[in-house]
């Protein structure tokens, strides 16, 4: 009886694991077709590198962990020479999902977009961009006119490569769009993410982990941040707003605000499955405002 | 929420600790609290000749930063009896430096310690100098005695890589470490093979990075001429020096207060959760030598 349990789970299994191997490869050979060993006169030099989910610590040390707290999967790393003798290194992280390669893009975004991929930044002669569930970055060590001009051509033609658009994480959407300062719009799903961008507590007090989807804002003027976390459903919701309130603002009363002692206002609330928290209001109005302007546009897609 | 658990609100209430606020992305002001009955020392040395116009260190005057900075340290006159108190013949000296590609510890200053610890009487062979390896190096598995000597910078997980996360490569996971943006880094100091036998931290500061972008947290136009070495016997208390004072360069660049991201609160926990150290600006003595200009604290 035992036996015949065994081997049925074996049987049961092999389609599954030729299935995850096949995912596996497909994923590599996507890799290498976004980033070929020969493209209009660049060739790389060298051996590529590639990196999983554990092996990125190899490549950027602890730094690996931002990567990690989103869905990444492989880094496949290239350097090319071309025309002038130019290198360029080509990093291309595969994110698992089109909303994490968002994520990770605007995770240090600094800088107004330069119209490549679905969104990109170049600056000190780094140039990024996230297209699909990728997030691509190319430098030259020798930073140059002349090597800034070739990285933004280079870029261009692997972002040609990389066929089709993904969708920017819906939660994204809710954020309205008056005073949203555009570079500092944060998308992620863990708490430990969230201290990156914004200290709350050493704790979780929103209970946020890789099954919440959140965006973190900043609106000027004031640098009020807002806060939108969207849970699996309306009682996680309503549990996180409770943690919130009963360990960051427990002196609230129903509506959810209160004046902190740096004299700017704290706002939370819940709307379906989502949790707003206005972070550094300096008035009430601002705070009912941005909550108002957010739970409208929820309710609107909702519609 | 834990029991010890501390909010931003903690911060701004100022019921934890004010000089700390730095560490959780808040703007440093310090509150003018009585004075604590004991502070740990740390002493800052600069000097506007170490660096030659392309970058280069100059040797001899690194070395006098360094015997200055270890003499003042310990109250001592003469470096060679200050290098002395810190080190004695029969060590076995392991030299934890920091090999990161952009930003390493300077050769230079790694030469200098050496030297130092020779004119103590250490023979050459039991002295290594080591990094990625340190864990599997034969001396630093015999070794009696650490120094610690890293380049302070922003760093993209931790906050900032200064002397107390120079210890990670003592572990075989690093990772095991990196819970919570490297909050517990403070433990790796209590592990048996470790504790104890650090007799310097060496912060260098000769170029620090204040800011980085990209995957590998690293921008040139972040790095800036401080021209000095922070030195001190409690790691807790060199980073917080450093951290103060990379704040400070991000306010002067920036033109406003920008947090660190993510906050370097391993510091503070390295204080308040661990206890290897003084975290608390309030509580360390800082002894600046040397040049002045634009020391941003």
């Amino acid at each position: 009886m035992r036996n015949r349990l065994f081997w049925n789970c074996v049987i049961f299994m092999i389609p599954i694991v030729l299935t995850a191997c096949a995912g596996g490869k497909m994923d590599k050979d996507d890799l290498n077709r976004y980033l070929p060993d020969e493209i209009d006169g660049w060739r790389t030099t060298g051996d590529a590198e590639s990196y999983d989910r554990d092996g990125i610590f190899r490549y950027i040390n602890g730094a690996g962990e931002v990567y990690r707290q989103y869905d990444y999967r492989q880094l496949l790393v290239k350097r090319y020479s071309g025309t002038g003798n130019i290198k360029i290194t080509a990093e291309l992280f595969d994110m698992g999902i089109p909303s994490d390669a968002y994520g990770i893009f605007s995770h240090s975004r600094e800088t107004p977009d330069i119209g490549m991929g679905q969104g990109s930044e170049f600056k000190s002669g780094l140039l990024c961009f996230w297209k699909n569930r990728y997030f691509v970055c190319f430098y030259s060590k020798e930073q140059n006119n002349r090597t800034d001009i070739a990285i933004t051509e280079f870029a261009a033609m692997i972002d040609s490569l990389i066929p089709e658009n993904g969708n920017i994480p819906e939660i994204v959407g809710f954020l309205p769009k008056s005073g949203l300062a555009e570079t500092r719009v944060r998308f992620f799903h863990k708490y430990t993410s969230l201290n990156l961008h914004y200290y709350l507590a050493d704790d979780n007090l929103l209970n946020l982990d890789e099954n919440t989807d959140v965006v973190l804002a900043e609106y000027e003027p004031g640098k009020i941040h807002l806060l939108l976390a969207g849970y699996p459903g309306n009682r996680t919701a309503l549990d996180a707003l409770d943690r919130f309130k009963s360990a960051y603002i427990p002196e609230a009363d129903e509506s959810g605000s209160v004046q902190i002692e740096d004299g700017k206002w704290v706002s939370a609330r819940i709307v379906e499955n989502f949790v707003l928290v206005v972070l550094d209001s300096p008035d009430l109005e601002k705070a009912d405002d941005l909550i108002n302007k957010t739970i409208e546009n929820i309710s609107a897609s909702i519609k | 929420m834990s029991e010890n658990s501390i909010t931003r609100r903690d911060f701004i209430k100022g019921t934890a600790c004010a000089g700390l606020a730095a560490t959780v992305g808040l703007p440093l002001e310090l509150s003018l609290a009585e004075e604590p009955a004991f502070k740990t020392r740390v002493v800052l040395a600069r000097d506007s000749g170490v660096l030659s116009a392309d970058g280069n260190i100059n040797s001899e005057i690194i070395t006098d930063m360094l015997d200055k900075a270890v003499a003042t340290l310990c109250g001592e006159d003469d470096p060679d009896k200050a290098w002395n108190k810190f080190v004695s013949p029969e060590d076995i000296v392991g030299i934890k430096s920091n090999v990161w590609d952009y930003l390493p510890t300077p050769s230079e200053v790694e030469q200098v310690i050496k030297n130092r610890v020779m004119d103590v009487g250490v023979v050459e062979s039991n002295i290594a100098i080591d990094d990625r390896g340190a864990l599997g190096n034969k001396t630093f598995k015999k070794a009696t005695a650490l120094i610690n000597v890293r380049p302070l910078k922003t760093h993209h997980w931790a906050g900032i890589g200064g002397c107390i996360k120079n210890y990670i490569m003592f572990v075989p996971k690093p990772d095991e470490y990196h819970g919570n943006s490297c909050a517990d880094l403070g433990a790796l100091w209590k592990l048996p093979h470790i504790k104890g036998k650090t007799r310097l931290n060496i912060l260098v500061m000769l170029t620090p990075l204040f800011h980085g972008i990209g995957p590998h947290h690293f921008d040139r136009e972040y790095l800036w001429d401080y021209k000095g070495i922070v030195v001190g016997t409690d790691p807790v208390a060199v980073d917080s020096i450093g951290l103060q004072i990379l704040e400070a360069k991000r306010l002067e660049d920036f033109g406003e207060y920008r947090p660190m991201t993510p906050p370097a609160h391993h510091v503070r926990f390295a204080d308040t959760r661990h206890g290897i150290g003084t975290s608390d600006p309030e509580k360390i003595e800082l002894i600046k030598l040397g040049w002045q200009d634009g020391a941003l604290i």
